[in-house]
């Protein structure tokens, strides 16, 4: 769980390490968490290759930007794998722009307080099981047109030409795949209202 | 609750990232004055975060843990750290000091010019002199790239002195990067690879010289993108604008 010690270093001393330029953090960060880093590149790419390099890219960069990395937008965790999935994204469909994206909805989060630090509410306490559990049990359009949106980086225009739906379809299935996925985690005590 | 669950769903398309480009502008300028739409992001994004959880976990090959601190050793050692702003206006006022008496009596000036000149030239005769009796992989080649598309017009020359392992990239012509922009130099040798040599701004007069490092066997390419600032990005997230071979 996110947060909590790790041989006695919690994920906000680890950024606290990283910034002062520790390589003892970055070791420790990449056995916290590539595993999980590498899954969320494979789901996208299946490609273990590239899976690998999206990974090196993005350690890399919170490396090299610990300085300016913001706890207070975040956990550690949450930028990592976000990061992981929209770079994927972008070698996966040759295109940029989601680093704009992270920047420009992160503040909502921010600036709402609910979301400051959103594994704190979320995945601090949550098993991955509930996260699959929630998903699975999805109505298949739902997570068809979910995981399309999210692991395949496709835009809506694009789900909705391939699975010969209008746009107003694949968006409401969005919005209702991602509302059952909230009402089943907040059932468990897992997310806030 | 808002009562318009038309651009609801619409905001919930761009929080997870399946907005078109023109759409997703609609929706920042939208969320910019939704207080309602504003609060279902900040509810729904816990889930959206939560998402990656779902995935089947897989483990990466042995190698990529020493790959990744073996890359950020020597990023370590490549990226000095930039001075701060205080120290850059120390140097800028006495860079000004220095120049400031041949500003303010401009025959003096252009008589040290002018000296300078013949003394440059004598310097630039030697040198050749120098270079031609020196082995042939020790020479010093320059070579010029030009810019394209929105580096159309700017240039860059390159002194490429291979046996030292370093070469003198000079931009000129650049323009000023949109805020919370910068340029970011890209480096390609043998593993094709672009590693990151550096994040810069140029000078108010279009112009900025940089120190790279070559790989002293192999060709390297040299490239510039635009990047997110202040940090730039470990993989350039455009096609270059500029670019060449050395």
């Amino acid at each position: 769980m996110s947060g909590e010690p790790w041989g006695g270093v919690t994920d906000p001393e680890l950024a606290e390490q990283l910034a002062a330029g520790s390589s003892q953090a970055l070791e420790q960060l990449y056995d916290r968490y590539a595993a999980l880093a590498y899954s969320v590149a494979m789901r996208v790419l299946s490609d273990p290759g590239k899976a690998e390099d999206v990974v090196q890219e993005v350690f890399l960069k919170l490396w090299k930007g610990a300085t300016a990395f913001d706890a207070s937008r975040g956990s550690l965790r949450t930028w990592l794998l976000v990061a992981v999935r929209n770079r994927s994204i972008d070698h996966l469909r040759g295109r940029g722009g989601h680093e704009r994206f992270e920047k420009d909805i992160s503040q909502y989060a921010a600036a709402s307080g609910a979301g400051s630090d959103p594994w704190q509410e979320v995945a601090q306490s949550m098993e991955r099981e509930a996260v699959r559990q929630a998903v699975s049990s999805l109505p298949a359009e739902q997570r068809q047109a979910l995981e399309l949106a999210y692991f395949g980086g496709y835009t809506q225009r694009e789900i909705a030409a391939m699975i010969s739906l209008p746009v107003s379809t694949v968006k409401g299935r969005v919005r209702l795949g991602l509302e059952k996925v909230h009402s089943y985690l907040q059932g468990r005590g897992f997310v806030d209202e | 609750m808002s009562d318009h669950p038309d651009l609801e769903n619409s905001v919930v398309a761009y929080l997870v990232g399946a907005a078109e480009p023109d759409e997703a502008e609609l929706m920042r300028v939208h969320l910019a004055g939704c207080e309602d739409c504003r609060r279902l992001v900040a509810r729904l994004q816990q889930v959206v975060d939560a998402l990656p959880l779902a995935v089947e976990e897989l483990e990466p090959s042995k190698d990529l843990k020493s790959r990744i601190m073996t890359a950020a050793t020597a990023s370590s050692q490549t990226h000095a750290p930039a001075p701060s702003a205080r120290i850059r206006s120390r140097l800028r006022a006495r860079a000004r000091a220095r120049w400031r008496p041949l500003i303010r009596y401009p025959h003096t000036a252009l008589a040290v010019l002018a000296i300078a000149f013949v003394g440059l030239g004598a310097w630039n005769l030697y040198l050749n002199d120098r270079l031609a009796r020196v082995p042939t992989q020790q020479r010093v080649t320059t070579t010029t790239l030009s810019g394209q598309g929105q580096l159309a017009g700017s240039q860059a020359t390159v002194v490429d002195l291979r046996d030292q392992g370093v070469a003198f990239v000079t931009f000129r012509h650049l323009p000023s990067t949109e805020a919370g922009k910068v340029y970011e130099i890209w480096l390609i040798g043998r593993s094709k690879i672009p590693v990151s040599g550096g994040v810069f701004q140029p000078d108010s007069d279009g112009t900025k010289t940089l120190v790279v490092a070559v790989d002293t066997k192999e060709r390297t390419t040299i490239a510039l993108t635009v990047e997110a600032g202040p940090q730039g990005t470990t993989a350039p997230t455009q096609a270059p604008s500029l670019a060449g071979t050395i």
